[in-house]
This record gives structure tokens, C-alpha cells and sequence, in this order.
């Protein structure tokens, strides 16, 4: 090659070798400023992931199939029965489904009454698109979709004053709208970490309510678990379609104050990065300028001898960006050591009382998605791009000849 | 203009400063220097040489007059052009050497030819020919830390001769030479002269450099006092 921008290249790669002290000290704070400005994000999109699992896991799904009615009033008279048709292109369609009863009852035990929500469930099925599959369990789990048992939150029995073993009385209104007592026994106490769900569920036998409210072949929701936004779209469109007079909702607007705080989240990244950006910047220029004026003679030679100013601010600029680059692949790689140690997460245990109020779980694992990394690399990029215009600025204003002369 | 006139300045002034601090570093000065010229500018400091040296290379622009390098008249050139010009057309050579320290000997010499764009086997061939011409091609890979200030000032001859420029300036080119590099250093100038008939203005106090050249012109406050080519 034989352009003056390949000697521009080399001529900086050069001085970066000769001010090689400072040139480190400043590669070594880009490092460390896109390392932190990763593993923070990181930190932060853990917290968005975990918040929409949960919000998710919550008998949400990505897509649930809902009347509109239930969605305003959630009682068994606003209740649905899903089409053969829907079940058999469900099943063949390679999605993770299922129907659930959920119904708001009154709970009764020896010492508390409460008003909480009664799922009826398929312990089979729910261990693929709920927390039940990750939950803890003191007790006997359900066993299947007609078992007689209930499963208490672990909050609400101690709320209740009950446990595991003791009987329970559900008040609850059937499809007809008449109010109905049973009797269950809570065969056990889960514990599902960070959900909030512990506090107001109590899980039956999905078969098995129906049963007891003469409603074989009632649903409240139909719920999915999908995998990406291609098949969110796709199956929504399809239950569209299908189940003309019912409403098929996202997670985002069944949990809406959860989609705005990851939005608030999202936010946060991009504050983060533009205060932490900001910082760096004017270090780096700083330090370009303290480069530019050490180097006045020669800048100044370089315009004598008929080097264009285009190409004495393109020097100046690659010079910036050879530190720039050096430092933010140190900085990825630092960003990721970071986020592989932490792999199994952070644990937050001793403040994890408050932490629970932000939706956070004990403990918290990092995410660092690609266009995160892309995205902070093209920032910084673009941040020693601008943070050089101003030195390359100083060294085309010199007077060729002054700067020879050690004046400037 | 003719053919062989590769400088002519035409009632050039240059002043500094204004009001009471109002200095005229030159005034009202003609100058025409011919092809294959070595012009000595002499005079005491403060005479204007370097002022004169520094319109002519279109480092500095004169505030009344004007002046040719060639057949381009620098008064309506941008800074731009005047680079440009600078690049293809003149030569310099400064007191303090002015070499690249990052760069060797060879790279140096190449340095201008890469700015013109020439391809690179035709520059490094051109860039051991000049270095072997000012003695030096054994020493072609060293930086200037490494080098003595009379092959420093030999290699800055190499790269501003090297591109066969119309016009060499050098100004006070001997001013941190001892007294053998200096007569080494302005042989090798006026073989220069003599084998590429490159045109060479040279400011200097130094009674060396003006027995090499081969007109003298002599400056004080400003106006040219004496001029061989006149006599």
C-alpha cells in the first residue's frame, strides 16, 4: 500500500510506541472504564432478565389467551373453553402449552381468613412454563392435574397460621355464579424466590377443581411458552385468528409496570453509559491534547514539508483511535473475564429482603448480550473519535512555522 | 514570467504587530532568482532573510507585493494549495534538522514521496539513491536518536532534494553544524546544484555558506542592500 493514510497508520502506531508510559496509562483507563461500563450493564440486564422471567413465570407466559371479560372481573363466569381445533394445532405446533383455572377465592384456616387466587393446574405441564418448575416444596408436591391436595405459598400459610398437613376451607363461585365451599388438605408449602407468589396462590389440581365446580371443560387462560419474537408474532397472529372472541395478550401487557421498568432499566444502561462516557471523554482528550502539544514541532514539520490539514487531523485522529481500539479489546475481554467469574451470580442474600422490593432474587446472575458489547464499542469508538477532533483541531491552528520554531 | 525564473518577488513588504509596535520586517523588496540558482540571503538578525525565505516557501503570506514560484503567483492560494505546493514544488532544509524521530533514515527521505503518492518501489529506489548520494545509505535503518546532527542535517538534504524539487530553501542550514560537516554539508549542495541544477535560497550569517553560493544578496531592515546579480 501506498497511501499516506497506511504511513498516517504506521506513524501512529509508532508514536504510540514512543510515549509508551502514558499511551498504556491511558489505553489501561479505557480498559477500565469499558470493562465496568459492561460488567455494570451486565449487572443491570440480569436484573431486567430475572424481572421478566418471573414476570413470565408468573402464570403469564408469552402469550395468554384470556376473554376480555375475565381480564376486568377474573371470576369463573368469565371463563372459556378452548376449541379442539386450538389443542390439536397447539400440540402439533411444537409450542409448550396449557389451560389453567384461575379463580379468586376466600381462604379459610383455623385462625386467618384470606382472600387469595386459586390455581388449578397441570403439575406436568407447569414444570416447563411456570415457577412451579423451579420452585421449592416442604411436603408432598402436586402429583397431577386431578389431585385432591393444595399447595400453600409459604407466606400465606404463615399468614394463615397453617401448615402442611392441616385442612383449609376455599369459598369460591362457580360458573353459575353460586358461591361454593371445599374442604382441602395442604399436602405442602412452596417457596418460589423473588415471585411474590408465595404470598397470594394456592395451587389445586386443575382437573380436580373443575370437578368440584361441575365445569369440566372450563378454562380461564391459555397459556404459551414460546421462543422468540418471531413465534410470539407468529402464534398470536395464528390464536388470533382462531379465537376470534377472545383476547390474546402479551407478558408486556399483562404485567405492564414490570415491561415499564425494564423499559426504566433499558434507560438506566444508556444514562449509565453517557455519565461514565462523558468522564472518559474528557480524560481522553485531555491526555490527545497533551499529546498534540508535546508533538507541536513535528505537526508543524509535517505542514511545511505539504502535509494537508485533512490528513494532520486524520493523524491525529488514528493515533486517538489505535489507543481507543487497544483499550476496548482489553476492555471486553475485561468486561467478560468479569461477567464469567460471576457466572453463578451475585449473591445477594444479606440484602436480600430490600432487594426483593426491586423484583431482584437472592442471587443476581449477569447477562452481557452481544449488542450491549456492540453497542458500548461503537459508543466508545465514536467518543475517542470526537474526543480526538479537538486536539487535531490544535494541531492544524499551528502556524507550520511557529511550531518549528518551538512557538505556538 | 520566463521560463528560467523560478522565484520573483515584486515589491513584497511584510510588517508585524500595528500601531506604535508596528515592525516592517521587510519593504518593498524585489527579488528574481533564476533556475539552477544558489542564492546566499545574508544580513544581520532582524534584516528580514528568514521573513523573505518564509514568503517565498508560502509559510507566511506578505502584506503588500507579490510572489512567484514558478508560474504560480502565491498571493491567491489557500492554505491548501499552498501545502500542495509546498509538497511538489519546494524543497526545505531548516536548522534544527526537523526529521521524524519515529521514523528511520530511509523512511524519512520517503516521507514526502508517500505524501505524493508515489509507489512505493519507486520510492524506496529514489530514497537509497539520495541517501547513497549524501553518504549515508549505510546508516539508512537508524532513527535520528541515533545519528549525529551533521547526518541528521544530510538526511533532511536527502529528503528535501530527493523529489527533485524546483527550489530548495534552507534556512541557517549550518547554524548547528561544526566547521567540517558544514563544508561537507554545503559541498554536497553545491554537487546538488551543479547535478540537478535544483535552485537553492539559502538564509545564512555564515561566511561558509556564502562562498558556496553562487549570488549573494544581502538584507538590512528590510530592504535588499546589496545584490550581485544587480551588479
Amino acid at each position: 500500500m501506498n497511501t499516506p493514510i497506511t504511513m498516517i497508520a504506521r506513524l501512529g502506531l509508532r508514536n504510540l510506541m514512543r510515549y509508551r508510559r502514558r499511551n498504556s496509562m491511558l489505553c489501561l483507563a479505557v480498559a477500565i472504564g469499558m470493562g465496568t461500563l459492561l460488567f455494570a450493564g451486565s449487572f443491570l440486564r440480569g436484573w431486567e432478565f430475572s424481572m421478566r422471567a418471573d414476570a413470565i413465570d408468573a402464570f403469564v407466559g408469552d402469550l395468554k389467551v384470556t376473554t376480555d371479560n375475565y381480564l376486568r372481573d377474573p371470576v369463573a363466569e368469565h371463563g372459556f373453553t378452548v376449541p379442539e381445533k386450538v389443542t390439536e394445532s397447539l400440540a402439533t405446533g411444537g409450542v409448550r402449552w396449557t389451560t389453567r383455572l384461575l379463580l379468586p377465592v376466600v381462604i379459610q384456616s383455623e385462625r386467618e381468613t384470606r382472600g387469595v387466587t386459586l390455581a388449578g393446574i397441570d403439575p406436568a405441564d407447569e414444570q416447563h412454563l411456570s415457577f412451579m418448575g423451579t420452585m421449592t416444596i416442604e411436603g408432598r408436591p402436586l402429583a397431577a392435574a386431578n389431585d385432591s391436595g393444595l399447595l400453600l405459598g409459604k407466606e400465606l400459610a404463615r399468614r394463615l397460621g397453617t401448615s402442611a398437613g392441616k385442612r383449609v376451607v376455599i369459598s369460591v363461585q362457580d360458573a353459575k355464579g353460586h358461591n361454593r365451599e371445599f374442604g382441602y388438605r395442604v399436602i405442602g408449602l412452596f417457596d418460589a424466590e423473588g415471585t411474590g407468589m408465595e404470598q397470594a396462590f394456592a395451587l389445586v389440581g386443575r382437573e380436580n377443581l373443575k370437578q368440584l365446580i361441575e365445569a369440566p371443560s372450563l378454562s380461564t387462560e391459555l397459556s404459551l411458552r414460546l421462543n422468540g419474537e418471531a413465534d410470539i408474532a407468529l402464534w398470536r397472529a395464528r390464536l388470533r385468528a382462531d379465537l376470534p372472541d377472545l383476547k390474546v395478550s402479551r407478558w408486556e401487557e399483562l404485567q405492564p409496570q414490570i415491561a415499564e421498568l425494564i423499559g426504566f432499566s433499558n434507560s438506566a444502561i444508556y444514562i449509565w453509559y453517557a455519565v461514565l462516557l462523558t468522564a472518559l471523554a474528557f480524560g481522553i482528550a485531555n491526555t490527545f491534547i497533551s499529546a498534540v502539544l508535546e508533538r507541536t514541532r513535528e505537526l508543524g514539520l509535517m505542514q511545511v514539508l505539504g502535509m494537508k490539514r485533512s490528513l494532520i487531523v486524520l493523524q491525529v485522529v488514528i493515533e486517538s483511535m489505535w489507543i481507543m481500539i487497544a483499550g476496548l479489546v482489553l476492555g471486553v475481554l475485561l468486561g467478560l473475564a468479569a461477567v464469567w467469574y460471576f457466572r453463578d451470580g451475585i449473591d445477594l442474600s444479606q440484602w436480600a429482603q430490600g432487594a426483593e422490593m426491586f423484583g431482584l432474587r437472592a442471587v443476581m446472575v449477569p447477562q452481557l448480550l452481544r449488542t450491549d458489547v456492540e453497542r458500548a464499542v461503537v459508543l466508545m469508538l465514536a467518543l475517542g473519535f470526537v474526543a480526538s477532533l479537538y486536539p487535531a483541531w490544535r494541531a492544524v491552528r499551528l502556524n507550520g512555522l511557529e511550531a518549528l520554531r518551538g512557538r505556538t | 514570467m520566463n521560463d528560467s525564473v523560478v522565484v520573483k518577488a515584486e515589491a513584497v513588504s511584510r510588517q508585524y504587530g500595528e500601531g506604535a509596535q508596528l515592525v516592517h520586517a521587510l519593504d518593498r523588496v524585489d527579488l528574481t532568482v533564476t533556475a539552477g540558482d544558489f542564492v546566499s540571503l545574508a544580513g544581520p538578525s532582524g534584516s528580514g532573510k528568514s521573513t523573505l525565505l518564509n514568503l517565498i516557501g508560502g509559510l507566511d503570506r506578505p502584506t503588500h507585493g507579490s510572489i512567484w514560484v514558478g508560474d504560480q503567483c502565491l498571493s491567491d492560494k489557500t492554505a491548501e494549495q499552498l501545502a500542495d505546493l509546498r509538497l511538489h514544488k519546494i524543497g526545505f532544509v531548516f536548522q534544527a534538522y526537523n526529521l521524524l524521530p519515529v521514523l528511520s533514515a530511509r523512511e524519512n527521505v520517503e516521507f514526502v514521496m508517500q505524501l505524493q503518492g508515489v509507489p512505493a518501489r519507486e520510492r524506496q529506489q529514489r530514497a537509497d539513491q539520495m541517501l547513497d548520494a549524501v553518504g549515508l545509505s549505510s546508516l539508512a535503518h537508524r532513527r535520528p536518536g541515533d545519528m549525529s546532527g551533521g547526518q541528521q542535517q544530510r538526511v533532511a538534504v536527502a529528503r528535501a532534494l530527493v523529489t527533485r524539487p524546483l527550489l530548495l530553501l534552507a534556512d541557517e542550514p549550518s547554524a548547528n553544524l561544526d566547521s567540517e560537516t558544514t563544508e561537507s554539508l554545503l559541498a554536497l549542495l553545491r554537487d546538488m546544484n551543479t547535478r540537478f541544477a535544483t535552485t537553492i535560497i539559502t538564509a545564512t550569517h555564515d561566511p561558509v555558506v556564502m562562498r558556496y553560493a553562487k549570488r549573494h544578496v544581502h538584507l538590512k531592515d528590510g530592504h535588499i542592500v546589496a545584490d550581485d546579480a544587480a551588479a
